[in-house]
């Protein structure tokens, strides 16, 4: 298939993989801000395995997209599907019980807490039967046994990772902790927000590294990044958005970086969908 | 098994290793030390039995408080309003046992009324929204009218037997409100170390909107240890009143100030994040042994008051300038 002649009906763009049922599927979301229409109608699919990556200028609609996924927003009009069925969610709580897993740009960790605690934040087992639950004492063996067992499957190697809190660790370890949390507990679907905007080369690659080995086990992830080199490394499909609208969205071997760039600024695809 | 390493320098060198040890152990270890051979040398009347059970009965209502104080500080919040709280915890319960009430309904009033009133505290935070510096202001000056229009300037005196002892009595050599105290700091310490309310004061205190996200009830929390820290003043009213034998309108004032001391000398955060229950064992003792030594020396109770407010300053001043330090060397 031509890349190409694909990029130029950016509406009818099926997804490559169109004979699976998605794992997520949005269709024809909007959503408004007042008098902003931060959304319009558009429509997403992630399919098993698969790495999306989702890119775009500031306020094109990434982040609104990425939060009615992860239950932050409600959109006001269009639906968002799970294995083919509907699906409601009022809450980011709702989202993460289905296995919505998100690693926000900030991390979200508790600095002071080691990585198992932040691995089973809010979501702690308890220990010692009926007395462990009346006084909620923490089963710190099996929090950290765990964790060990999800570092070792993401080859997540972090030196002091049983005695140092995150604190103490570089950018790199700390990406890598917050993505092991979202792994442990996504079965579903995995966000990662700008997951290598703060780190220097060698990291990046590794964080991209831990991304693939996720996903290539079938859990697929949505990417949103400012950076394309990185995107077009790590992402089997890209979708531009641009002032609320799908602009693009086709294989990443199928386009090229001048292209994407083309659509996020405009230069392409946006007179013929006006 | 191929496994990489996010790039981190393998191993510490030697005089950061001992250097994280000095600093995991408590910051107030080899400074208490220090002083207690000072005094012990200075005066021949600090080192006797006598003496030294002196200081750590001062010290108990402080230390009993100041646990509450701990989980409420590490949380991110503050409770200035223990001192009047306690005050209006004793002037209830004392004139209840002073009218010939009963002792066990007098106990279970006392940690009634504490955890009330803590919980009052802590729904003005989370509910109204209020700054905790300023909602426990507000009460400090609330509680401390219940308690001057309560007793209108008498003193309820004369208390049963049990009370006094929970204040004054011993076991063997050891006063009962040093057992009551170190008691309270073990369990303090067990609920901080190995709870959930313990982790999730620390991922409160230490970053809010990540506990929010991984769906920690943060109001509920919060409630929580300030309700905890009611508990323990309505029990720290029940020693003081036993070791007073007696309630009068201005008992407790000032108190806060000491307890907060306390607690951040002994190396919970005022920012959050991290506490130490055996930290509030030592700088009580910390506090307790300077003002002993003050006393000793011949000082008046202002100049206690000038050492106290003077060391509270610097405790924070150093806590800000670590604060600082580790988190600019956290990366990302």
């Amino acid at each position: 298939m031509n890349g190409k002649s694909m990029a130029t009906q950016p509406a009818a763009a099926e997804a490559p993989r169109s004979g699976t049922t998605p794992v997520l599927e949005v269709r024809d979301i909007s959503k408004n801000f007042e008098a902003v229409r931060a959304l319009d109608g558009v429509s997403v699919a992630v399919h098993p395995g698969e790495v999306l990556g989702l890119v775009g200028d500031n306020g094109a609609g990434k982040s609104t997209l990425i939060k009615i996924i992860s239950g932050v927003y409600q959109p006001d009009e269009g639906e968002i599907l799970m294995d083919g069925r509907t699906l409601a969610m009022s809450t980011p709580h709702e989202a993460r019980e289905r296995g919505i897993e998100t690693v926000y740009q900030h991390l979200a960790l508790v600095n002071q807490l080691r990585v198992d605690g932040n691995l089973y934040l809010g979501r702690e087992p308890n220990r010692f039967g009926f007395l462990g639950d009346l006084f909620q004492i923490l089963d710190t063996p099996l929090m950290k046994a765990k964790t060990k067992e999800v570092m070792a499957r993401l080859h997540i190697r972090i030196p002091g990772l049983e005695s140092e809190p995150v604190h103490r660790m570089s950018g790199g370890q700390r990406q890598a902790a917050a993505i092991a949390r979202a792994v442990h507990w996504g079965s579903k679907l995995l966000l990662l927000d700008e997951p290598t905007a703060a780190l220097g080369a060698e990291q990046s690659a590794e964080v991209q590294r831990i991304i693939r080995r996720t996903c290539d086990s079938g859990i697929p992830a949505i990417v949103i990044s400012h950076n394309l080199e990185h995107v077009f490394q790590v992402c089997d499909r890209i979708v531009v958005l641009r002032l609320g609208r799908k602009v693009l969205d086709c294989r990443a071997d199928a386009t090229s970086p001048d292209e994407v760039v083309a659509y996020i600024t405009g230069s392409r695809g946006a007179v013929g969908h006006a | 098994m191929s496994t990489e390493t996010v790039a981190r320098p393998a191993e510490p060198s030697l005089h950061i290793r001992v250097w994280r040890l000095i600093e995991r152990s408590n910051i107030l270890t080899i400074p208490l030390i220090v002083l207690i051979i000072v005094m012990s040398l200075l005066s021949d009347r600090f080192f006797t039995e006598v003496n030294i059970y002196n200081i750590l009965r001062a010290t108990s209502i402080y230390i009993i408080i100041g646990v509450g104080q701990a989980f409420v500080m590490t949380s991110r919040n503050i409770d200035l309003s223990v001192g009047s709280m306690m005050a209006l915890v004793m002037a209830l319960v004392g004139t209840y046992l002073f009218n010939g009430g009963a002792i066990w309904i007098a106990i279970l009033m006392a940690l009634a009324v504490g955890l009330g009133l803590g919980l009052v505290n802590g729904l003005l935070v989370t509910i109204l929204g209020v700054p905790a510096l300023l909602a426990t202001l507000g009460m400090l000056v609330t509680y401390r009218g219940l308690v001057n229009e309560y007793l209108y300037g008498t003193t309820v005196s004369r208390f049963p037997e049990f009370i006094t002892y929970l204040g004054q009595g011993t076991v063997g050599p050891v006063p009962v409100p040093v057992i009551i105290a170190l008691s309270v700091a073990a369990i303090g310490s067990l609920l901080y170390h190995f709870t959930r309310m313990g982790r999730y004061a620390v991922a409160i205190g230490g970053n809010e909107e990540a506990a929010t996200l991984a769906g920690i009830n943060v109001r509920l929390w919060k409630t929580i240890f300030f309700g905890f820290q009611g508990l323990l003043v309505g029990l720290g009213a029940l020693v003081f009143l036993g070791r007073l034998d007696a309630a009068h309108p201005t008992v407790g004032v000032g108190l806060e100030l000491h307890v907060i001391g306390g607690v951040v000398l002994g190396g919970t955060l005022l920012f959050g994040g991290k506490g130490t229950m055996w930290g509030v064992v030592l700088g009580m003792v910390l506090i307790a042994v300077l003002n002993n030594g003050l006393i000793l020396a011949g000082a008046g109770f202002f100049i206690q008051q000038v050492f106290l407010g003077i060391l509270l300053v610097l405790a924070v001043a150093a806590q800000t300038a670590r604060h600082r330090r580790e988190m600019g060397s956290s990366g990302g």
